[in-house]
C-alpha cells in the first residue's frame, strides 16, 4: 500500500482529529469523512438509547465522543465498518450483520435484483410457485432482496402478481442461519408496516425460511468420484421438510466460497477481509487428494469445488434456472466450460449459458465490447452481459428460457 | 468677544449641508399598485365569467372532473368581479344622485358622506380582482430545493453561503417546515464548520416553492470578513437557486415517463457512474464507498451524491437532483422565450440569477432587497431568520406580483392589438 502524503494526513486532522485513524483504513479523504459521519451518527444514537444509568454496570451514561472513539480505534484495526455499524445496505433492504457471517456485497445485490426484474417481466407464464433454492445464504441476503424486488417490480409493472414466492436459503453456520432468521423477521416488520401485508411470511403469500445443512458431499465418503450419488445431508434435510416438494426446485442461486488459496493470501483480498470476515464463506475446502491430480492446477481446483457440486444438484432438484456467483473472468469460464461438458440432454444438459458482470441492468462499455469481439474469436467463446468485472455465471433450460425472456417460444419449437 | 469668528469657506459650507448624509435610494424600483382597472384586465375578467357560466351551466347537466377543477380555480376572479360591478353600480348611483338637482339638500349630505367610502371599497375590490387575476405559478404548491453556492469572494464568500444555510434552516424551523440536507460540503482543508462550497437544503412542505421563489438570485454581503487582519470591507456574493422539487409522490407516473414532460429524462441520455470496489472485487473487498454519479450527456449536467451509506438512496436522491435541475433548465429556456416576446412591450426589470437581488451590510446593519426596494435595519433578525426575514421575504412576493401582473397586461395588450390587425 502506498504510504499516505503527509500533506493529506495534516489538512484531515485539521478538520477532525479522528480522521487520520480511519485514513488507514480509507485511504482518502472523501470516504474517511463519509465514515466520520456514518460513525458518530451511530455513535449518537447509541448514547441516547442508554436511558438508566444500571444499565452501565452502575457506571455514569457513557458520552457518544467515547463511543465513537472506540469504534474509530476499532476501525482503525481493520474492522469493517458494517461489523461496527451492525448493519449493511443490500439494494432497497437494511440487513444485519454479525461478525462470523459473510457482509453482503454490492456486486451480489445488483446481480439478483437483476434476475428478479428478468423475471417478475417474464411474458411467459411463470409457475404460480415459483420454488428458488439460495444455497450459502449467509445473512439471508439473497431471498430477501429476491422477495422484495420481485414484489415491488411485480406489482409496479402489473405482471405476475399472483405467483407465490418460496425461496429456501441454506448455509452450513449456524450463526448464519441465526442472523438470516433475525433478518426475515426484521424485513418483514418493515414491509409489513410498509404495505400491509397481514400474514407473516411477506407479501403476496410469499414463503421464506432458512434451513442448516451442508452442501459439500462428506469428506470421509468416497462418493465424490458418483456425482450421481449425492448422500448429501442436505437432500436428506430437503426430505423432511415439512412442506413436501423438498426436492423439487425451480431456481438455484448460490454465491459460494470462491476465493482460491492463492488469491486468499496475495494482495487480490483486502486485509481487513481476511482478518476479519470469516474464512468458511470465503475459501472452499481443501479436496480430497484424488487419483489424478497431475498436471491440473490444484489452487483453481479448490477456488472451483463447489461449482459441479452445484450442478449436480440443479439435476437432482430439476432446477430450470441456475446463478452461481464467481470472483473473475477467469472463474467465469471455468465455470462455463463445466457447464457445457454436461451437453443439451434432457434434464441434464443446459440450453444456454452466459456470464453477468458487476452491473448486468447496464448497457456495455466500449471496451468490453471490444473484449468480448475477442474472446468470440476464440472457440470457447463466452457470452457477457453488462458492465464490471465477471461476476456471474447463469444457464438455463427448457422453461427457464423463456422466463428469462431470453428465447421466444419459437426457439423452443 | 461677541464678534464673529472667522470660518473658512469649506467649514461654513459644511455648516450648511446635515452632518449625516442621508441613506437613501435615489431611484426606487416599487411599482404603485393601480387604482383603477386597465381596461384589459376587466375585459379579461368578463371573458372569464362569461367561461365560468358556461361551465356552470354543463356541471348542472352532469359532473365531470375537469370542469369541476376548472371551476374552482375560476371562481375566485367571479367572485371579485361581483364585488367590483357592486361597488362600480353604488358609485355610480350615488355619483347620479349627485348631479340630480331635484335631491333633497339632507340626502345630498349623505350622499357625499357615502361617497368616499363607496370610492375606497371600488379601489379595494379593484385590487382584489387584479390579485385574483395573476395566475399562480404553477409549480407553487410544490416542495422545493435551496442550492447555495459561494460567489466570487474566496472564504468570505464560503462563510457567507454557509451563514444563508442557517438563515434558511431557522426561517423553516421557525415556520415549521420540514427540512433535510440532501448535500453539504464544506471548503476542503478548512477546519472551520461554518464554510461552505456547496449546499442542498429539501424543504419538504407543500407550497414550498411559492414561499422560497422569491429568494433565487445572488445575495451580496458587504463585512469586515473575520479573516481580513486590517479591517477593510470586503463585498462577496453567494447565489441561491430555488428549484420546486420533483418527487414521484407528487407528480405520478405520468410525468416522468410521459415525454412531453419538464421532468421526462431518457434514462438512455444519463450515464450512470458507480463507485466499484478497487481491485477485484465481490468477496475478495468490503467498500464502504456508495458514491454514485449521474450523467446527462446531452446537457452535460452532472449529479453526484455519497451521503447515505445505502448505494440505492444515493441514486434515487442523485435522480431526484437531476430530474429538478433539467426541467428547471428547460423551463427558463421557455420563459427567457415568453420574456423576450413581453419585453418588446413593456421594460420588466431582470429577475434572473444574472444580478444581485439583495444586499446584507453589516456595518450599517442593514438589509435592502433591491427587487422591492424594501430597507430593514434589523441585519441581525433576518440572518437569523427571524421575523424580519418574514417581512422582506413578503414585500418580494407582492413585488413579484406586480410583475406577473405587468406581464399579464402586456400580453392582453397585445393580443388585443393582434386580434384589431386581423380584423
Amino acid at each position: 500500500m502506498p504510504r499516505l502524503p503527509t500533506s493529506l494526513l495534516r489538512r484531515a486532522a485539521s478538520e477532525n482529529p479522528l480522521l487520520p485513524l480511519l485514513l488507514r483504513q480509507c485511504r482518502d479523504l472523501r470516504s474517511a469523512q463519509n465514515e466520520l459521519r456514518w460513525l458518530q451518527e451511530h455513535a449518537i444514537e447509541r448514547a441516547q438509547a442508554q436511558t438508566h444509568p444500571s444499565e452501565y454496570n452502575g457506571r455514569v451514561r457513557i458520552g457518544y465522543r467515547t463511543l465513537l472513539r472506540d469504534m474509530v480505534s476499532q476501525r482503525t484495526k481493520g474492522v469493517p465498518l458494517q461489523y461496527i455499524l451492525g448493519t449493511e445496505h443490500f439494494g432497497e433492504l437494511e440487513l444485519g450483520v454479525r461478525r462470523g457471517v459473510l457482509i453482503p456485497r454490492q456486486e451480489t445485490a445488483s446481480v439478483t435484483t437483476h434476475l428478479a426484474h428478468l423475471l417478475s417481466r417474464s411474458r411467459f407464464p411463470l409457475p404460480p410457485e415459483l420454488r428458488i433454492l439460495d444455497l450459502c445464504t449467509g445473512s439471508g441476503c439473497i431471498p430477501l432482496l429476491f422477495q422484495h424486488e420481485f414484489r415491488n417490480s411485480a406489482l409496479r409493472k402489473n405482471k405476475n402478481k399472483d405467483v407465490k414466492l418460496k425461496l429456501l436459503g441454506v448455509d452450513i453456520s449456524s450463526t448464519a442461519i441465526a442472523l438470516a432468521n433475525s433478518n426475515l423477521q426484521h424485513v418483514m416488520k418493515e414491509s409489513r408496516s410498509l404495505l400491509g401485508y397481514p400474514d407473516n411470511t411477506g407479501g403476496g403469500g410469499d414463503e421464506i425460511s432458512f434451513l442448516q445443512a451442508d452442501i459439500l458431499p462428506t469428506p470421509n465418503s468416497d462418493t465424490l468420484s458418483h456425482p450421481q450419488n449425492i448422500p448429501a445431508p442436505l437432500l436428506q434435510s430437503l426430505d423432511l421438510l415439512p412442506t413436501g416438494h423438498g426436492r423439487k426446485w425451480d431456481i438455484l442461486i448460490s454465491n459460494p466460497p470462491y476465493i482460491s488459496p492463492k488469491f486468499f493470501s496475495s494482495l487480490t483480498t483486502e486485509r481487513s477481509v481476511r482478518k476479519w470476515e470469516p474464512k468458511l464463506a470465503l475459501v472452499p475446502p481443501k479436496p480430497k487428494p484424488a487419483g489424478s491430480t497431475v498436471g491440473k492446477d490444484t489452487d483453481d481446483e479448490q477456488a472451483d469445488l463447489f461449482y459441479p457440486v452445484l450442478l449436480d444438484l440443479a439435476d437432482r432438484t430439476g432446477a430450470k434456472i441456475c446463478l452461481f456467483e464467481v470472483a473473475d473472468l477467469a472463474q467465469a469460464s471455468r465455470v462455463v466450460r463445466l457447464v457445457r461438458e454436461r451437453g443439451t440432454g434432457l434434464g441434464r444438459g443446459w440450453d444456454r449459458v452466459e456470464v453477468w458482470r458487476d452491473e448486468p441492468g447496464l448497457p456495455s462499455e466500449p471496451e468490453e465490447v471490444m473484449e468480448r469481439e475477442e474472446k468470440e474469436k476464440d472457440e470457447a467463446s463466452i457470452e457477457t452481459v453488462g458492465r464490471g468485472n465477471g461476476r456471474a455465471v447463469v444457464c438455463w433450460r427448457g422453461a427457464g428460457g423463456l422466463w428469462l425472456g431470453k428465447e421466444t417460444n419459437k426457439a423452443l419449437d | 468677544m461677541f464678534a464673529r469668528p472667522w470660518i473658512c469657506r469649506t467649514c461654513s459650507s459644511r455648516l450648511l449641508r446635515p452632518f449625516v448624509r442621508q441613506q437613501g435610494r435615489l431611484q426606487s424600483t416599487t411599482v404603485k399598485a393601480p387604482d383603477s382597472l386597465p381596461s384589459t384586465l376587466l375585459a379579461r375578467a368578463r371573458a372569464i365569467a362569461d367561461e365560468h357560466n358556461q361551465l356552470t351551466q354543463k356541471l348542472s347537466n352532469g359532473f365531470d372532473s375537469k370542469a369541476a377543477k376548472k371551476l374552482g380555480e375560476l371562481s375566485p376572479v367571479v367572485n371579485a368581479l361581483r364585488e367590483w360591478n357592486k361597488a362600480n353600480e353604488s358609485l355610480s348611483e350615488l355619483q347620479s344622485l349627485m348631479r340630480d338637482p331635484t335631491t333633497d339638500p339632507e340626502l345630498l349630505s349623505l350622499a357625499t358622506e357615502d361617497l368616499e367610502a363607496t370610492r375606497d371599497s371600488l379601489t379595494n375590490a379593484a385590487q382584489g380582482l387584479t390579485t385574483s387575476l395573476v395566475p399562480v405559478h404553477p409549480f407553487s404548491h410544490m416542495p422545493c430545493l435551496i442550492e447555495i453556492r459561494p460567489g466570487p469572494g474566496g472564504l468570505e464568500a464560503s462563510i457567507f453561503a454557509g451563514d444563508l444555510l442557517r438563515m434558511y434552516q431557522n426561517y423553516c424551523s421557525r415556520h415549521n417546515l420540514r427540512t433535510t440536507i440532501l448535500k453539504l460540503e464544506s471548503m476542503e482543508g478548512i477546519a472551520d464548520a461554518g464554510t461552505l462550497s456547496e449546499a442542498v437544503l429539501e424543504v419538504e412542505a407543500e407550497n414550498a416553492y411559492g414561499i422560497f421563489r422569491c429568494e433565487a438570485g445572488v445575495h451580496r454581503v458587504q463585512r469586515v470578513p473575520v479573516t481580513e487582519k486590517q479591517g477593510r470591507v470586503h463585498t462577496s456574493t453567494a447565489s441561491v437557486l430555488v428549484l420546486p422539487n420533483v418527487q414521484e409522490s407528487t407528480l405520478g407516473e405520468e410525468d416522468i415517463e410521459n415525454p412531453e414532460s419538464d421532468y421526462y429524462i431518457d434514462p438512455q441520455d444519463v450515464r450512470t457512474e458507480i463507485m466499484r470496489a478497487r481491485g477485484a472485487g465481490g468477496q475478495h473487498v468490503n467498500t464502504t464507498d456508495s458514491a454514485v454519479r449521474l450523467t446527462h450527456i446531452p446537457t452535460n449536467t452532472v449529479v453526484s451524491i455519497q451521503d447515505a451509506r445505502s448505494q440505492h438512496k444515493n441514486k434515487a436522491k442523485a435522480w431526484q437532483l437531476l430530474r429538478s435541475r433539467i426541467a428547471q433548465a428547460r423551463r427558463e429556456k421557455r420563459e427567457e422565450e415568453i420574456v423576450a416576446m413581453r419585453r418588446s412591450v413593456i421594460g420588466v426589470a431582470k429577475t434572473g440569477r444574472s444580478d444581485k437581488v439583495r444586499t446584507y451590510n453589516w456595518n450599517q446593519q442593514r438589509v435592502t432587497d433591491h427587487r422591492s426596494g424594501t430597507t430593514v435595519h434589523d441585519l441581525d433578525g433576518v440572518i437569523q431568520g427571524g421575523q424580519t426575514l418574514d417581512e422582506v421575504m413578503e414585500s418580494v412576493r407582492g413585488w413579484l406580483m406586480e410583475r406577473d401582473l405587468e406581464a399579464l397586461i402586456a400580453g392582453e395588450e397585445s393580443k388585443n392589438k393582434e386580434k384589431q390587425k386581423k380584423n
